[in-house]
């Protein structure tokens, strides 16, 4: 659903914010993008949804390469920034129906899911408020539904659980379990280990733009836990930290 | 007074901080913008002081302070988010600094920015004075004097009237229609004092000018202004401290309820009492999405709206006023002065000239002051990776950019042409030839707009003032438009030496021309330059 070829994007000439990144999303995967703050895991999420253009390789969505057609790319994926910027100007049920209406919901359609999904999210009732009046786990909640109305093959987060409430992050929770389980395939960036220890089924680690670890999850914890074998990656040992604590 | 210090020398860094939407560019602009002002400034004075009395030719100083005041009035109305519901206002008042200390700050930092502009507009106004009247230099040491404080009572009136906006609007809903009404009726009330004001009764040049500036009592202001510079010192005094005062008592007030104003406009209004009603809720094509969202975005901001509708409403007002007054003859005749000799019969066959040739040139003058195109894209600021990350074309999207400048600018232009010529009893196909050039001139004008803020966006702002004021693409294109209005009256009034028909022709094919080039220019590879914004 998701390939990444050999991404690289350096910025400006100088700085390579990603390096030679190869990885790859299946359809039912729940794919966790794990690594320090300024590893490149924006970078590469923005580059996959056609946010930033990048300086080398290639980014195939459903099979087809962003360069050539992002229009088809980006009508069947949805995108959940790590800050829900989005219109302060327009009430919760009017950026609903912005949405909704670039990508051709059905009007019934879209009535349904945006009932459902605002009854699950708690935030039905205040729908008819400006977005601007929201607080940050409200914004995250519309940002949310609205990538779920057009019922995307593919979802691409950036730090999804960031300002959502325990209920909040539960439903989501299931939701991706859910909707994997149907056939999507779900790739986010996260600091929660052990949500992505729990959640899913791949995960991979970036470092200074590098991919240093990738693959199932069972795998690569075994019999530790995705906390150390991020610590490992990242060339600290844990016990040696802890120890010193300790001393 | 450090911390006073410290905060005006943060809004002063990000005021001369190297733009991203350009860089050398932005001074070029700047420096543009600035000689056009002063030219316009010259030349106005050097109007009113050669059709003036030699007695009163002062009078043109205090019509070009009237200008200058009324355009600070209008473009502080629209700032006052750098006093109030500023972004840097939970930062700034977290921190061991007085609320007078930040009121002092920002106020100093506005008036600097109008100090500026008076300074720019008057010092060469005041030199084509002592040059048309040859007075001496002390003229230019009185106007220096009391320069000062020209910026003191238009700002404190601007932060006033935009600080109940402000108020008003968040404690409503629909920010969009209050704000609208509010700066409406505020044009609507000045220009009724224009329109209501006698200028037949006037008696004398002084009591002309009064009516010109409609409101007695303000004038009275900007009287005292020019009389003091021309050497009666108790009008100078009289004017300095009306500012003074006025600014004092503002600063006062504000020191005590700064903080309430503040806490009424960023406490969030949330009914949560959204009644999911079925039937209410539309679906649209992405067009219309596009479009309604485009709207959404226009009315979403005073400093856009501002910036943008006077125009238009100028455009409107003007044709309600020719079609009151019985046409451009009827303003004519209304300009007779008891005891001046004034040719009605020859301003009447200026009139007409204009008609026959000029028409379609009126409403353009007023689109020009209309910058939409030319700050569209950058108006979406954080927002915009939602455009990017949409399956939204290019092309939609700049389409979309364009037909919202044209509904905005283009009505009130052919209601203006409409007005003028039907009340001028022009002739059915001259009034179509100057609707068909001003549409023309309408598309050419938005093209222009988006292809520069194409080349030259910003989305990195605090407020929509940055790119809406003083964005590299507006300065560029409140130049262009300036200037390139002067080329086409030449052609024009070259032309109708043979026929106004050919005038046009040139004129339409030029700027049909133009249009086309900056089309081409900005709709090639469109998906990479979004891509790369």
């Amino acid at each position: 659903m998701l390939e990444i070829k050999n991404l690289t994007k350096v910025y400006k000439g100088e700085k390579v914010a990603v390096d030679n990144l190869s990885l790859k999303v299946e359809k039912g995967d729940i794919f966790a993008f794990i690594g320090h703050n300024g590893a490149g895991k924006s970078t590469t999420i923005k580059s996959c949804v056609g946010l930033l253009d990048f300086s080398n390789g290639d980014v195939l969505i459903d099979g087809v390469s962003i360069l050539k057609d992002p229009m088809y790319c980006k009508s069947v994926i949805a995108y959940i920034p790590d800050n829900p910027d989005i219109y302060e100007y327009m009430t919760g049920i009017a950026y609903l129906n912005f949405i909704a209406d670039i990508f051709k919901v059905d009007k019934n359609e879209r009535l349904a899911l945006i009932d459902k999904y605002a009854t699950d999210f708690e935030i039905k009732q205040n729908l008819g408020d400006l977005i601007g009046s929201y607080s940050h786990g409200m914004k995250q909640k519309i940002v949310i539904i609205a990538a779920l109305l057009h019922k995307p093959k593919l979802m691409i987060m950036d730090e999804p659980f960031v300002g959502l409430d325990p209920k909040a992050s539960f439903i989501l929770k299931n939701m991706m379990t859910e909707m994997c389980k149907q056939g999507m395939a779900i790739f986010f960036s996260t600091h929660v280990l052990e949500v992505a220890e729990k959640l899913c089924n791949k995960v991979a680690i970036i470092k200074d733009g590098k991919l240093v670890v990738s693959g199932n999850t069972e795998d690569l914890v075994k019999d530790k836990s995705l906390e150390h074998v991020f610590m490992d990656s990242a060339n600290l040992n844990i016990n040696a930290v802890v120890g010193g604590e300790d001393e | 007074m450090n911390n006073f210090l410290l905060l005006l020398k943060c809004d002063l860094k990000k005021l001369f901080a190297p733009k991203k939407d350009g860089k050398i560019g932005v001074l070029i602009a700047y420096a543009i913008l600035a000689i056009c002002i002063l030219s316009i400034s010259i030349a106005y004075t050097s109007i009113f002081g050669l059709i003036l009395p030699n007695d009163s030719k002062h009078i043109a100083l205090a019509l070009i302070l009237g200008i200058y005041t009324i355009f600070v009035l209008f473009t502080t109305v629209g700032n006052s988010k750098i006093l109030f519901g500023a972004k840097d206002y939970d930062l700034l008042m977290s921190l061991p600094i007085k609320p007078i200390e930040i009121i002092l700050s920002k106020l100093f930092y506005v008036y600097l920015l109008n100090f500026l502009g008076a300074f720019i507009c008057l010092v060469p106004s005041v030199i084509t004075y002592m040059i048309v009247v040859e007075s001496g230099a002390i003229t230019l040491l009185n106007a220096l004097i009391v320069l000062p404080f020209v910026p003191l009572l238009p700002l404190v009136l601007g932060l006033l009237i935009g600080t109940i906006i402000n108020v008003v609007i968040s404690k409503v809903k629909n920010k969009t229609l209050i704000t609208t009404i509010l700066a409406a009726l505020f044009l609507g009330v000045y220009f009724y004092f224009i329109f209501s004001s006698n200028y037949q009764d006037a008696e004398s040049d002084e009591q002309m000018a009064a009516a010109i500036l409609s409101i007695q009592g303000v004038f009275k202001i900007f009287f005292g202004y020019s009389k003091g510079i021309t050497g009666n010192y108790l009008y100078s005094f009289s004017f300095i401290g009306f500012g003074l005062v006025f600014a004092g008592l503002y600063l006062l007030i504000l020191s005590k309820c700064y903080k309430q104003i503040n806490n009424i406009i960023f406490s969030k209004r949330s009914s949560a009492n959204f009644k999911f009603d079925k039937d209410k809720n539309k679906s649209t094509s992405v067009t219309g999405a596009l479009l309604k969202r485009e709207f959404k975005l226009f009315f979403s901001d005073t400093t856009i709206i501002m910036n943008n509708l006077i125009g238009p409403i100028f455009s409107l007002l003007l044709a309600v006023a020719v079609i009151f007054k019985g046409g451009i003859n009827g303003l004519a005749s209304g300009l007779e002065i008891e005891g001046e000799e004034i040719d009605i019969a020859e301003l009447e066959r200026v009139f007409s000239y204009i008609i026959k040739n000029l028409l379609p040139y009126i409403p353009v003058l007023f689109m020009g002051t209309c910058f939409y195109s030319a700050c569209c894209i950058s108006i979406e600021g954080k927002n915009m990776w939602m455009v990017k990350s949409l399956p939204i074309s290019a092309k939609s999207y700049f389409n979309t950019k364009l037909l919202t400048h044209l509904i905005i600018n283009l009505p009130s232009a052919i209601v203006c042409v409409l007005a003028f010529g039907i009340t001028s009893n022009a002739v059915w196909y001259d009034i179509i030839i100057a609707i068909i050039f001003t549409l023309s001139y309408a598309v050419f004008d938005s093209i222009l707009g988006l292809t520069v803020n194409v080349r030259y966006h910003n989305f990195d702002w605090a407020t929509t003032a940055e790119v809406v004021k003083r964005g590299t693409s507006v300065n560029i294109i409140a130049v262009v438009g300036i200037l390139a209005i002067i080329p086409l009256i030449i052609i024009q009034i070259l032309a109708s030496f043979i026929s106004p028909y050919l005038g046009f022709a040139i004129n339409f094919a030029l700027i049909s021309g133009l249009a086309f080039l900056f089309y081409k220019i900005t709709y090639n590879n469109d998906d990479e330059k979004l891509l790369k914004m």
